[in-house]
């Protein structure tokens, strides 16, 4: 290979390029972003008289009378989209209102993995939730939306913890081939409580610990997805619930 | 080259724009260089899902800087953009230190660019050629691989790169240079 092969081979990298998919729910999420925070047009007002004056002078008005009773109507009715958006399913009209809100959560917190993480479980519980709810014969395209999000949403956890272990092992391999400067001390897998007496009299005995009691987070996701494919739906909220109390736990 | 002129007048118009807080204008920034900034975390990150959460801080912190009317240290509309992107990448690095002990950027170990999803892992393996050159990408120094994604992939300028890096335009060239010799040594191992 000579400079201009490698710089041709080079060019051919630019066919990567993110999901459309994404492209154009970002695009949604930052024009909310760029027009939810414009600013009214301005009317300076420098005291509370001049602002009264105003008011009187606009209310006076016939057009501006209906304009504010439009505002009013239009602004409860924007409240009250939100708040039934919250519950709205895949297929609905706010269903997109709910899916910017939640990105908008998740962006909130890109810098941290492990919240991110708490997060995307909360949201695949919430999938989980919608899918109890629907009915799956009536609406199959709805159910199968749903389903096709709750799997999506966990396999990005599953993706990002293994990502995680895998940099820990790389870690800790680097840590264990460094020369030790100091003797260890080697200690048992115990208990600690072998100590003491119990009513009877009897000496408590030490047991080992066994390592098969633990599971880590993505064993736990995993028998999550598996409960939702059986659709026992609320032992799959509490295999992600569980999952992400252990994350929190391992902090 | 006519198609390359084109865009740079587009982007000079753009960025006129973003100075007066034009919202359409962010938009079509956005729609314009949106793969780029995402190919070019792509290449730090080495993952999918978290070049994606980037690019949309970065579009999300350049609107901040646009609203703030904070432009004037950006002369054109990529450097406010890579600039950005660099910065993301460096502060995403710093707030998950504690986290991930192996930095993916680091010059000590080069990074693995295997990616799990469809893609850029399926793109190149249509291609061996191109898979020889990504492998060899991923061992390269950092220095020099975003060097040469920004120059020979995202098109950018040695008079660009020198803003975006800070570096004078002479430096940059030796370090295309560099970067591609060392490319072209670790592709033909």
């Amino acid at each position: 290979m000579n400079d201009h092969f490698v710089s041709q081979q080079l060019k051919k990298l630019r066919q990567i390029t993110p999901n459309a998919d994404w492209v154009s729910q970002q695009r949604q999420v930052i024009m909310a972003q760029v027009y939810h925070g414009q600013q009214p047009a301005s009317l300076a007002f420098s005291r509370w008289s001049d602002f009264w004056l105003s008011l009187k002078y606009a209310f006076s008005q016939p057009g501006v009378v209906v304009s504010a009773i439009l505002a009013t109507v239009l602004l409860g009715g924007g409240t009250t989209s939100y708040l039934v958006g919250r519950q709205a399913k895949p297929g609905d009209s706010l269903y997109i209102a709910k899916q910017l809100s939640e990105r908008a959560q998740l962006l909130a917190v890109s810098f941290d993995r492990a919240e991110q993480n708490k997060l995307k479980l909360a949201l695949a519980s919430q999938r989980v939730s919608e899918m109890a709810a629907v009915d799956q014969q009536a609406d199959q395209q709805q159910a199968a939306a749903i389903s096709r999000e709750f799997k999506q949403t966990v396999s990005d956890v599953k993706d990002r913890l293994a990502q995680a272990e895998t940099k820990a092992a790389a870690a800790a391999l680097v840590k264990a081939s460094q020369p030790k400067t100091v003797a260890s001390n080697k200690t048992e897998d115990t208990f600690s409580a072998a100590t003491g007496k119990d009513k009877t009299g009897r000496l408590e005995v030490s047991q080992p610990v066994t390592a098969t009691a633990t599971k880590t987070p993505s064993q736990i996701i995993e028998e999550a997805e598996q409960l939702f494919d059986k659709q026992e739906y609320s032992a799959a909220i509490d295999k992600l619930e569980a999952a992400s109390q252990l994350m929190d736990s391992a902090k | 080259m006519t198609k390359s002129l084109v865009k740079q007048s587009s982007d000079r118009l753009l960025f006129l724009r973003l100075k007066i807080k034009d919202q359409a204008a962010f938009i079509q920034a956005y729609e314009a260089h949106q793969a780029d900034i995402y190919r070019f975390i792509y290449f730090k990150v080495n993952s999918e899902a978290e070049a994606q959460d980037l690019t949309s801080t970065v579009f999300l912190k350049v609107w901040s800087v646009v609203q703030a009317g904070k432009l004037k240290g950006y002369n054109t509309l990529k450097s406010l953009l890579y600039t950005v992107a660099r910065n993301t990448v460096i502060d995403f690095y710093r707030d998950n230190g504690k986290l991930n002990k192996v930095s993916l950027d680091n010059q000590d170990e080069p990074i693995d660019i295997v990616d799990d999803k469809p893609g850029a892992h399926e793109l190149v393996q249509q291609d061996s050629d191109l898979q020889i050159i990504y492998r060899a990408l991923g061992e390269l120094k950092p220095e020099y691989r975003e060097v040469i994604i920004m120059h020979f992939v995202n098109e950018l300028s040695v008079a660009e790169i020198a803003q975006v890096t800070g570096k004078k335009p002479g430096n940059v060239r030796v370090i295309i240079h560099r970067g591609l010799e060392a490319l072209r040594k670790l592709a033909n191992e």
